[in-house]
């Protein structure tokens, strides 16, 4: 077995969660990993290639557990990966459990389960640096022979133990298949407890309390002093929330003020892309699939992804500095009362940044329901991509009015917010129902994060995103180009640019649909136009500016020039002489987008972090009906009202 | 091993103890959480410590911290042990 080196090679890395799991897997592996799904669920499977001294692994991270008991699905999935119960999935070679030396208790419980699995196994101390600081004296030795297996204990910031742990690994490797000694089986008594009628974890904890008290030889001072008092304050009652507010406001701060450079550059390079194409290409149907309908699409979409990285980069050094675990107990109180859990709160909070990055982070949520319930009303918290939307109608409804106009923009975060957890209630108490599961979450000591882990978790999101969310991209940009192309309508040569533009617009199916759609949008307050506006928005909302600006006779390039296109829809008046943007549908249009759908990307992460269209469905449908209902009550109550 | 809620007159609720002093658990009244519960060490027989009262709470247990919604403490029986003021000064847990 030893000459022939099998490529497949698999060695497991399992552990608590927060025992510095994935920090060992990227130190191991670099950036050489591939992530997935677990097959038939949405469990991250992560691999990487290890490089030993003679042969090259795959290292699979292992999602993190608290025991083999399976209380969340994430734990099932593991569980079956161990113990060799996966179809789809051979079984590990090689078993490194990862245990926090600070917290060895517990991490010995895990360990004694997972001897069941019947693997070489080699254990890892972690979180050294720490144990050593709050005089936690760890006697390797003694753990190894109580263990029967090899135990290294690692350092992250002076690099020790590595080679160990390759040479451990090597010398099972070496040793073939089934030959390595397995570690000891704690007795039938400990597993089961007592003539297993009793407590199967009061006899492992039982076990592994006996065994700290062998190997830890000294302990000075209180641990955590640090944790301790920063606790004091952040899960206060009152500063708590206030603490909670002010590091979220800096993580939005942060997300706004940086993401515009690369935002422009993303822009331009589409543009000087789509120019380019058009110097290269003859003028005619290719040429504008290529630049309007794929580039122009695509572009649209990919201009929000430094936002989405930034937000997944923020997210992931507070999770890794301990913060976030705070964060959902503070707001555990408030959520429950809508039935949410308070881990739901920040992803619901992110989801005015983006609602793709947010809907990705609802993964800390370990009830299926609540997180469910959270992924389908998150999209109504008013996103980035909305601002544009919200900007022109404000500017609209009260030019040179910056109270006024300040006030409504309130209004419609405020009534995303709220319409986002009313939806979440009924939800829970209709097609979900129950109430959310009870917080139940370890607080991990504070620690500086990781920016190398933060970096690699943000590459390793957006990857995912941008694979799920492509196709599904590309294919309804080329349907939106297609409807708003075909048929072609023939005009004379000498019009404007910009009219035929519009007239082509009108004549297309977009325009006809548009124009057939209009007894229904008419209660709303809309005409034609803005339903060709509503309709071309359909996969990215803030399409509907440079919709307007065609069907308004500007052409596309018109819509930067904010001004000239409020010009524009301010004169635009029905056949009757009347204008158009009243009040009325100006806070119809506004409300209509506060809480329409109207984003595909959301709807394919929807699709892929629930594991079903109908959910992406449902999503799209209650919220279009949704915005439909409040958009027709706000135009028909203000008309009552006198409010032209 | 197992005891009853009516008859350890001493045991209290997890929710009710106020902040400081060791503990130990006595007994786990809720089926529907309680492999959660136990796998982080919240089970039968196993040291803990409030640090924080309140709805939710935080318990110390063995080297971490938990958050805690009442929903959950109360059901969780401890007895309060005079013995050490301080968990962690003792090297090991209880046992009975």
């Amino acid at each position: 077995m030893t000459s022939n080196a099998s490529p497949a090679y698999r060695v497991a890395l399992a552990g608590n969660p927060n025992a510095g799991k994935t920090t060992l897997f990227n130190a191991l592996t670099s950036m050489r990993m591939q992530t997935g799904n677990y097959a038939g669920t949405t469990v991250t499977k992560k691999s990487g290639r290890w490089k030993l001294s003679g042969i090259e692994v795959e290292l699979l991270d292992v999602p993190g557990m608290y025991s083999l008991e399976s209380a969340t699905l994430e734990e099932k999935v593991a569980g079956d990966v161990l113990l060799g119960k996966n179809p789809a999935f051979p079984h590990p070679d090689v078993l490194l459990v990862v245990m926090d030396a600070t917290n060895l208790e517990r991490n010995l419980f895990l360990f004694s389960q997972l001897t069941e699995c019947d693997l070489p196994m080699v254990g890892v101390l972690t979180m050294m640096d720490r144990a050593h600081r709050e005089g936690l004296d760890v006697d390797v030795q003694a753990l190894e022979s109580h263990l029967g297996c090899k135990v290294i204990p690692l350092r992250f910031d002076t690099k020790s133990g590595f080679d160990e742990l390759k040479f451990a690994v090597d010398d099972i490797y070496e040793w073939g298949p089934d030959a390595y000694p397995r570690p000891h089986l704690p007795s039938e008594e400990v597993r089961c407890g007592v003539g297993c009628r009793g407590c199967p974890f009061h006899g492992r904890f039982t076990w592994s309390e006996q065994i700290v008290s062998q190997v830890i030889r000294t302990r000075h001072a209180a641990p955590g002093r640090v944790t301790e008092s920063l606790d004091e304050l952040l899960t206060h009652r009152i500063w708590g929330v206030v603490a909670f507010l002010v590091v979220m406001f800096s993580v939005f701060y942060v997300i706004f003020s940086l993401a515009t450079v690369p935002m422009d550059l993303i822009e331009t390079g589409f543009q000087v892309l789509g120019d380019w194409l058009a110097g290269r290409l003859p003028e005619g149907d290719l040429q504008s699939l290529l630049r309007h309908g794929i580039i122009g699409g695509v572009g649209g979409i990919l201009v929000f992804l430094p936002q989405i990285c930034l937000l997944f980069f923020m997210l992931a050094l507070l999770d890794d500095s301990g913060y976030l675990s705070r964060a959902a107990f503070v707001m555990d109180r408030v959520m429950r009362k809508v039935g949410l859990p308070g881990t739901a709160f920040v992803p619901l909070l992110s989801g005015h940044a983006c609602a793709i990055p947010a809907i990705m982070s609802t993964r800390v949520i370990s009830d299926a329901r609540d997180r469910l319930v959270t992924i389908l009303v998150l999209p109504l918290t008013s996103c980035s991509a909305r601002i544009p939307v919200y900007v022109l109608m404000v500017t609209l409804l009260f030019p040179g009015r910056p109270l006024q106009a300040s006030a409504v923009l309130v209004g419609a975060y405020a009534l995303g917010i709220v319409s986002a957890l009313t939806v979440a209630w009924c939800l829970k108490k209709t097609i979900l129902p129950g109430e959310s599961q009870a917080l139940l979450l370890e607080m991990p000591a504070y620690k500086i994060p990781h920016i190398r882990n933060a970096l690699l978790h943000t590459w390793e999101k957006a990857l995912i995103f941008l694979k799920q969310a492509s196709t599904v991209i590309l294919g309804i940009s080329i349907l939106l180009w297609v409807l708003a192309t075909y048929p072609k309508a023939d005009f004379s040569p000498d019009l404007a640019p910009e009219l035929v533009e519009k007239a082509q617009l009108e004549y297309s199916m977009a325009g006809r649909i548009g124009k057939a759609m209009e007894p229904v949008i008419r209660p709303l307050g809309y005409d034609w136009q803005i339903g060709i506006g509503i309709l071309s928005s359909f996969a990215a909302r803030e399409a509907i500016i440079s919709g307007l600006s065609i069907v308004y006779g500007l052409g596309e390039e018109g819509g930067g020039d904010s001004s000239l296109l409020l010009d524009n829809l301010r004169q635009a008046t029905r056949e009757d002489g009347t204008p158009v943007f009243t009040v009325a549908t100006c806070l119809s249009l506004l409300v209509f987008y506060v809480l329409a759908m109207q984003c595909l990307p959301t709807q394919a992460v929807t699709k892929a972090e629930t594991g079903s269209w109908k959910w992406a469905g449902f999503q799209l449908l209650y919220m279009s009906v949704l915005a439909y209902v409040a958009a027709l009550a706000v135009y028909q109550g203000l008309g009552m009202l006198g409010v032209g | 091993m197992h005891f009853d809620i009516h008859t350890v007159n001493s045991s209290k609720r997890l929710s009710e103890l106020s902040p400081g002093g060791c503990c130990v658990i006595t007994d786990i009244g809720i089926p529907a959480d309680s492999a959660r519960l136990k796998s982080m060490g919240l089970c039968l027989g196993r040291t803990l410590e409030v640090v924080k009262a309140g709805d939710p709470l935080i318990v110390k247990v063995y080297g971490t911290r938990i958050g805690l919604s009442t929903r959950l403490a109360e059901h969780i029986l401890v007895e309060v042990c005079l013995a050490a003021p301080r968990c962690w000064e003792k090297g090991g847990g209880h046992d009975e």
